[in-house]
C-alpha cells in the first residue's frame, strides 16, 4: 500500500512538471508578449528592446524557465508583470472569491441533486424520474453563461431582487458577500446539478440491486427505509468522487460565469494575464489548477482502495 | 430502439438539416447590411425577427447551425481519431510507450479545457480551425482513455489470445479484433463529448475567441446580442435554445446509445 | 492601504448600495408587472441588513467612477494604456503644465514661463510649497530629474519623443528650470500636460508602478487588483485654491456593458465617464436619475491599410476604398450613431480641426470606375486584422459589406489586441488592412514617422508636420495642420472612419466631471454632489 502510494505521487509530480514545461512553452509561442501588450500602439523597437531589458525577458528561455520554476519550489510564485504585486497575492485576492463560489454552487447542486435523484432511483421508471429526468437533461443542456444572463435580465434588471454583479468584496460583511454570489452560483451549479442528479440515480439504483439491501428488504424494511438506510450511505462514496471532480471544472468553469457577473475571480484574472500576456500569472494559474485536478484525482483513487463500498459489504 | 434514441436523433437530424439546406437556400438575408431593417421584433420581419445590423434572425441560426454543428463534429471527429489511435497504441504496445503515451495524456488532462482553449486560441490566432482544434485537444484525453481501456479488456480476451498465436501480426489484431469490440463505447463517447463541444464553442464565442464574423455561429450571435438584451430579448433567447437543444439531442442521443451498447450503465 | 480600510469605513452605505430600490426607472419590459409584485420582496430583503443606500440629508463627499478597462500598473510614465491617465493624471499626479476639459494648456506646478525669441528656451517659474504625497519636497531639482528621466536612453517612457529636441535642462534655483532646445517644439506645453510626463520624485520613482506618489489632490488608498482602487484626500495638498471637494473616490472597472448598465442602475456606479455600449445609451438617456452627456474623445478609428504593398500602394485603390464607406451608416451600424464621422486624422477637439469628410465622400459608383482605372474592374480580395473588441468587430464587419458592394471581399482576422497586433502589424508589418482606435491627442504626426505600420512616406506631409511642430506662430502653425489633415484626407493612407463619443453618464447630482475628453482623464478635482 505505502509502496504504491509513494509511486502514485511521484507520477503525480513527474505529470505537473509536464504541466509546468508545456505552459512554458505555449506562453513562449504565443505571438506579443508583456512590452508589446504595455506599449501598445506606441510600441516602437527601441521601447520595445528598452522594457524587455527592464523586464528580463531579453534572458533565454532556459534561464527564464529556471527562474519562474525554482521560485516555485521555493513558495514564490513570482511577480506579475501587469501590476507589479507578488502572484501569490493576486491569486489569493481571486481564490477569496471564486472558491466560495464554487463552494456555493456545489452546495446547491448537491442540495438538489441528491434528493431528486434518491427519488428517481426510488420511483425508477415512474413519473418522479421521468421529471427528474427532465431536469437533468435540461440542465445539462443549457449554457451556464446563458443562464446567468437570463438571471441579470429577470432577478437584477427587471425585479431589482439581486445585485447585477460585481462584488463588494467580504470586509462589506459575509451577507452581502454572499448576495453578490448567490445568481452566480445558481447559474453555475445548474449543470452540475443535472450531472450529480443523474449520477446520484443511477449510483443509488446499483446499490438497490446489491445483496445487502436485498436482504434489508427481506427482512421487512420498506423499499423507501431500505434506500435512505442502507442504499444512499453506500452510494455515497460514488457520488462524493464524482463531486471531488467536479469542484475543479466548477472552479474552472467559473471562467465565463465570471465574465457575465463581472466578478473578480481567478477566471478572470487568467483571462485577463493572457490578454496582458502576464505569462507568470499564467503560468501559475494553470499550475495551480493541474495541481488541484491531479491532487483531487489522486484522492479518489486513494479513497477507492479504502473505502469501496462493495468490498466493505462483502467482507 | 429507445425513446431517447429516438428523440434525440430526431432532434440532431432536424438541426443538421437546416443546417444544410442553410448552404443552399435560407428565408431571408444572412449578409450585408440594412441599417433600416435592424432589431425587428419577430414577425414584423422574419419569423425571428432581425439582428443589429438587419439580417434575419431564423436565416442566422439555420447558418449558425451549419457552422457550430460543423465545428463540434470536426472538432470531436479530429478527437476520436487521435485518441482512439493513441488509446490503441497505447493498450496494444504497453509497457515506456504506455506508460510516455497516457502521461501525456494526463498532463492534457490536467489542464482546464477552457484554460488550454484560450491558450490555444490566443496562440492559434483567428480562422475556422482555431475553435476546432481548441475543442479537439481537451477530448483527445477522454478517447484515448475509453480506447484504451476497452482494448486492454479486449486483448486479455480468448479469441485474440489465439489470434496472436496464430500468428497474427498486433496492426491485423488490433484491426480485425479490437477495434470493433471499442468502436460502440467510443461512438457514445463521442456522441456526449458532441453536446460538451457545442457548449465549448458557444463559451469561446461568447468571450470573443470563436469563428470570426461574418460567419454565424449561435455562441457569437449570443455574445453579440447581449448589449441588446432589453431592446431585443429575441436576439439572445434564439441562440441559447438553439444551443440548449443541440446539446440536449446529442446527450439523448448518447443515452440511448449506451442503453443499446451497454444497458448494464445506462443512468 | 489603512487610508483604504478608513475610507470604506467611513462609507458604509455604499456597499449596500447595489440593492437600493430604484425610483426613475423607465424601463419598459414585459417583466415590469412581476417587478411590483417583488418589490415588498425587495423591501423585506433589504430591511435583513446589509445596508440600504437610504438618501443621505448632506451632499456625499465621495464617488463611484466606473471605468471599462483596468490600469495596467499605475506609473503614466511606464506604460502606454491610457487607462493608466484615466486613474492617476490630475488625482495623483501633476505636471508641469495641464490640460483642461476644453482641451486647453494651463499653468500647473509651473507657475509661468518665457519662451526666448527663437522658441529655444524655456524659463518655467515654479510653484512654491509644494510637496508629494510621501513628504518630499517639489523644487526644480525635482522637475529636472523628472524630465531627465524621461529623456533617458534607457528611459522606458511611451512617450520619449516628445523630448527628442531637448538638449539640456538646467535647475537654475530652487523656483526655476531651464529648458534649452536644439530646435522649436511648438507643441512642448502640451506635451508636457500629458500624464507620460508628470512630476516623480527620486525617492519614489521606481514603485509607481504599484504605490504611486504624486503632488495631486488625491493619494492611493488601496488598488484590489481586478476590481477597484481607491483614492483618498491628500491632506497636505499644496494647491488651496484648487482642493478637491470630494475626500475620496473609487474605480470600479467593468469592463462588460451589460454589467456597466446594470451597476449605474442599481447606484453601485455613480458615473461612467466612458460608458461601454451604445446601444444600451438609449435607455440611459430617458432616465430622469441620470444626466448623459455625449462628448467628443480623441479615440480616432481608422482602419489602417499597409501602403507598402499591392495594390494598397495606389493611392486610387485607397480612395476607392474610401468612397466605398457610407460614414454615417457605419456611426448608425457600429455606435448606434453616436460618434462623429471624420476625414482625416484629426477630431474636433484639436486646435486646426478642419471638416474633410466630403474629400472622398461616399459614392460606390465613383469608386467602382476608379477601381477599374487602376486595373481593378472586377475588385480584388483583402483581409482585415481585427481586434477583439466589440467597436472594432463591428465596424469589420460593416466594412465587409459595404466594400462587398465595390467588389472587395474582406476577410475579418480576428487578431488580439494588443499583444498580438503589436507583434504582426505594428513590429512585422504583416497584414493587408487593419483598424483601431488611435487614442493620444494630436497624434496626426504618426504618419510621418518612419516604418509606422501604415507605411505612408510622404515629402509633403512630413514638411507640414515639421512646419506645425516647429511654428512659433500660431496662425501658421494651426495652417500647417490644416495643410497636413488635407494631404492625409487626400493620399488616404487609412480610412478615416469616425472618433468615438464619449458616452458620458453619471447621476444627475453630480457636477464637475468633463463633459469632453481632449485627453484621456478622469479629473476629479472639481467634482462635487449638489444637495
Amino acid at each position: 500500500m505505502a509502496a504504491l502510494v509513494a509511486g502514485r505521487l511521484a507520477g503525480l509530480l513527474l505529470t505537473l512538471f509536464l504541466v509546468s514545461v508545456a505552459v512554458f512553452a505555449a506562453m513562449e509561442m504565443l505571438p506579443g508578449d508583456t512590452a508589446s501588450a504595455r506599449l501598445g500602439t506606441q510600441a516602437t523597437p527601441e521601447a520595445l528592446a528598452a522594457l524587455r531589458a527592464e523586464l528580463g525577458l531579453d534572458r533565454s528561455a532556459l534561464q527564464r524557465y529556471l527562474g519562474w520554476i525554482g521560485g516555485v519550489l521555493t513558495g514564490d510564485l513570482g511577480t506579475s508583470f501587469t501590476y507589479g504585486v507578488p502572484v501569490a497575492k493576486l491569486v489569493a485576492d481571486r481564490l477569496a472569491v471564486t472558491l466560495p463560489l464554487a463552494g456555493l454552487a456545489l452546495v446547491l447542486a448537491v442540495m438538489v441533486a441528491l434528493p431528486l435523484g434518491t427519488l428517481a432511483a426510488a420511483r425508477a421508471d415512474r413519473a418522479p424520474d421521468a421529471a427528474a429526468a427532465l431536469f437533468a437533461q435540461g440542465a445539462l443542456a443549457l449554457p451556464n453563461f446563458w443562464i446567468g444572463l437570463l438571471l441579470i435580465l429577470v432577478f437584477a434588471t427587471t425585479l431589482h431582487w439581486m445585485p447585477a454583479g460585481g462584488f463588494p468584496g467580504w470586509e462589506a460583511g459575509i451577507g452581502a458577500g454572499l448576495k453578490a454570489l448567490v445568481m452566480p452560483a445558481v447559474a453555475l451549479a445548474l449543470p452540475q446539478a443535472g450531472v450529480l442528479t443523474r449520477v446520484t440515480r443511477s449510483a443509488v439504483l446499483d446499490m438497490v440491486n446489491e445483496d445487502f439491501v436485498r436482504l434489508a428488504r427481506a427482512k421487512g424494511l420498506t423499499r423507501r427505509r431500505a434506500i435512505l438506510r442502507h442504499a444512499l450511505p453506500n452510494a455515497l462514496p460514488t457520488i462524493l468522487t464524482v463531486l471531488g471532480f467536479q469542484f475543479t471544472f466548477l472552479v474552472a468553469g467559473a471562467v465565463l460565469v465570471e465574465n457575465v457577473f463581472n466578478l473578480p475571480g481567478l477566471g478572470s484574472l487568467a483571462r485577463q494575464a493572457l490578454v496582458q500576456r502576464d505569462v507568470v500569472v499564467i503560468q501559475d494559474v494553470v499550475l495551480i489548477f493541474a495541481a488541484l485536478t491531479i491532487l483531487v484525482n489522486f484522492i479518489v483513487d486513494l479513497s477507492y482502495l479504502v473505502l469501496d463500498p462493495r468490498l466493505r459489504a462483502r467482507r | 430502439m429507445s425513446r431517447r434514441l429516438l428523440i434525440g436523433g430526431a432532434i440532431v437530424a432536424a438541426l443538421a438539416g437546416a443546417g444544410l439546406l442553410s448552404l443552399a437556400w435560407t428565408p431571408g438575408r444572412v449578409s450585408g447590411l440594412r441599417i433600416a431593417e435592424r432589431l425587428k421584433a419577430p414577425l414584423e420581419a422574419g419569423m425571428l425577427g432581425t439582428d443589429q445590423l438587419g439580417r434575419d434572425v431564423l436565416s442566422l441560426l439555420m447558418a449558425g447551425a451549419a457552422n457550430s454543428l460543423g465545428i463540434a463534429c470536426a472538432a470531436v471527429a479530429t478527437g476520436l481519431l487521435a485518441g482512439a489511435a493513441i488509446g490503441l497504441l497505447a493498450a496494444a504496445r504497453g509497457g515506456i510507450l504506455d506508460a510516455a503515451l497516457m502521461r501525456v495524456m494526463d498532463v492534457v488532462f490536467a489542464v482546464p479545457p477552457i484554460l488550454s482553449a484560450m491558450m490555444l486560441a490566443a496562440f492559434l490566432g483567428g480562422g475556422p480551425g482555431t475553435a476546432t482544434i481548441a475543442i479537439a485537444v481537451f477530448t483527445v484525453p477522454v478517447f484515448a482513455r475509453v480506447a484504451r481501456a476497452g482494448a486492454m479488456r479486449v486483448l486479455k480476451r480468448d479469441f485474440v489470445l489465439a489470434a496472436r498465436g496464430a500468428g497474427k501480426s498486433s496492426a491485423r489484431i488490433a484491426a480485425e479484433h479490437v477495434a470493433p469490440n471499442v468502436a460502440g463505447d467510443l461512438l457514445v463517447q463521442a456522441t456526449l463529448q458532441l453536446g460538451l463541444a457545442i457548449l465549448t464553442e458557444a463559451g469561446l464565442s461568447f468571450l470573443g475567441l470563436g469563428l470570426a464574423p461574418p460567419a454565424p455561429s449561435w455562441g457569437r450571435m449570443l455574445a453579440d446580442s447581449q448589449t441588446f438584451f432589453l431592446q431585443a430579448p429575441w436576439l439572445a433567447l434564439a441562440p441559447g435554445f438553439a444551443i440548449a437543444l443541440a446539446v440536449l439531442g446529442f446527450n439523448l442521443l448518447g443515452d440511448g446509445l449506451r442503453d443499446r451498447f451497454d444497458p448494464r450503465r445506462s443512468p | 492601504m489603512c487610508g483604504a480600510a478608513k475610507s470604506f469605513a467611513a462609507h458604509p452605505a455604499r456597499h449596500g448600495a447595489g440593492f437600493r430600490h430604484l425610483d426613475g426607472d423607465t424601463m419598459q419590459n414585459p417583466l415590469t408587472r412581476l417587478a411590483r409584485f417583488g418589490r415588498a420582496t425587495a423591501a423585506a430583503l433589504a430591511l435583513l441588513g446589509v445596508g440600504t443606500g437610504a438618501t443621505l440629508a448632506e451632499p456625499r463627499s465621495d464617488i463611484v467612477v466606473g471605468m471599462a478597462i483596468e490600469p495596467a500598473g499605475l506609473d503614466p510614465t511606464a506604460a502606454a494604456p491610457v487607462a493608466i491617465g484615466q486613474v492617476v493624471w490630475q488625482n495623483v499626479f501633476e505636471g508641469l503644465t495641464r490640460i483642461d476639459g476644453e482641451g486647453r494648456v494651463q499653468p500647473q506646478l509651473a507657475k509661468s514661463w518665457t519662451i526666448s525669441p527663437d522658441g529655444l528656451v524655456y524659463t518655467f517659474d515654479l510653484a512654491e510649497n509644494v510637496t508629494f504625497s510621501n513628504g518630499a519636497p517639489f523644487d526644480a531639482g525635482t522637475a529636472k530629474f523628472s524630465l531627465d528621466r524621461m529623456r533617458a536612453a534607457d528611459s522606458t517612457n511611451p512617450q520619449k519623443q516628445f523630448l527628442a529636441n531637448v538638449v539640456s535642462t538646467e535647475a537654475r534655483d530652487p523656483r526655476t528650470l531651464v529648458v534649452t532646445l536644439s530646435k522649436p517644439a511648438a507643441n512642448l506645453l502640451f506635451w508636457l500636460a500629458w500624464p507620460a510626463s508628470v512630476m516623480v520624485e527620486p525617492g519614489s520613482a521606481a514603485t509607481n508602478r504599484t504605490q504611486p506618489v504624486g503632488t495631486g489632490p488625491f493619494k492611493l488608498g488601496e488598488w484590489r487588483q481586478g476590481d477597484r482602487l481607491t483614492l483618498v484626500r491628500n491632506e497636505t495638498y499644496w494647491n488651496a485654491a484648487d482642493a478637491p471637494k470630494l475626500d475620496g473616490a473609487t474605480f470600479r472597472f467593468i469592463a462588460d456593458p451589460q454589467a456597466q448598465a446594470a451597476a449605474l442602475q442599481s447606484g453601485g456606479v455613480d458615473a461612467f465617464p466612458e460608458f461601454g455600449a451604445p446601444e444600451l445609451y438609449a435607455g440611459l438617456e430617458t432616465n430622469d436619475r441620470f444626466e448623459t452627456v455625449v462628448g467628443v474623445t480623441e479615440l480616432k478609428v481608422v482602419a489602417g491599410l499597409n501602403n507598402r504593398i499591392k495594390p494598397l500602394d495606389d493611392p486610387r485603390v485607397r480612395q476607392a476604398l474610401m468612397m466605398a464607406i457610407d460614414r454615417a451608416s457605419l456611426v448608425e451600424g457600429a455606435y448606434s450613431g453616436y460618434g462623429t464621422p471624420i476625414g482625416s486624422h484629426y477630431t474636433p477637439n484639436d486646435p486646426g480641426f478642419r471638416d474633410l469628410t466630403a474629400v472622398h465622400a461616399y459614392d460606390p459608383d465613383k469608386a467602382r470606375a476608379l477601381l477599374a482605372q487602376a486595373g481593378y474592374p472586377d475588385g480584388f480580395a483583402l483581409s482585415i486584422k481585427t481586434p477583439q473588441m466589440a467597436y472594432a468587430t463591428r465596424s469589420a464587419e460593416i466594412l465587409q459589406a459595404m466594400l462587398a458592394e465595390i467588389g472587395v471581399t474582406l476577410t475579418i482576422v480576428p487578431t488580439e489586441f494588443p499583444a498580438a497586433w503589436v507583434d504582426q502589424v505594428l513590429t512585422r508589418h504583416d497584414f493587408e488592412m487593419t483598424i483601431v482606435a488611435h487614442a493620444e491627442p494630436l497624434d496626426i504626426a504618426i504618419y510621418g514617422r518612419d516604418n509606422y505600420y501604415f507605411g505612408y512616406d510622404d515629402a509633403e506631409f512630413k514638411a507640414a508636420i515639421a512646419a506645425a511642430e516647429t511654428s512659433l506662430d500660431e496662425e501658421k502653425r494651426l495652417e500647417a495642420y490644416g495643410t497636413a489633415q488635407e494631404i492625409l484626407a487626400r493620399d488616404v493612407p487609412a480610412l478615416f472612419l469616425f472618433v468615438m463619443p464619449k458616452l458620458g453618464v453619471w447621476d444627475a447630482r453630480i457636477e464637475g466631471l468633463w463633459h469632453d475628453e481632449p485627453i484621456p482623464a478622469n479629473d476629479l478635482t472639481s467634482v462635487s454632489w449638489r444637495e
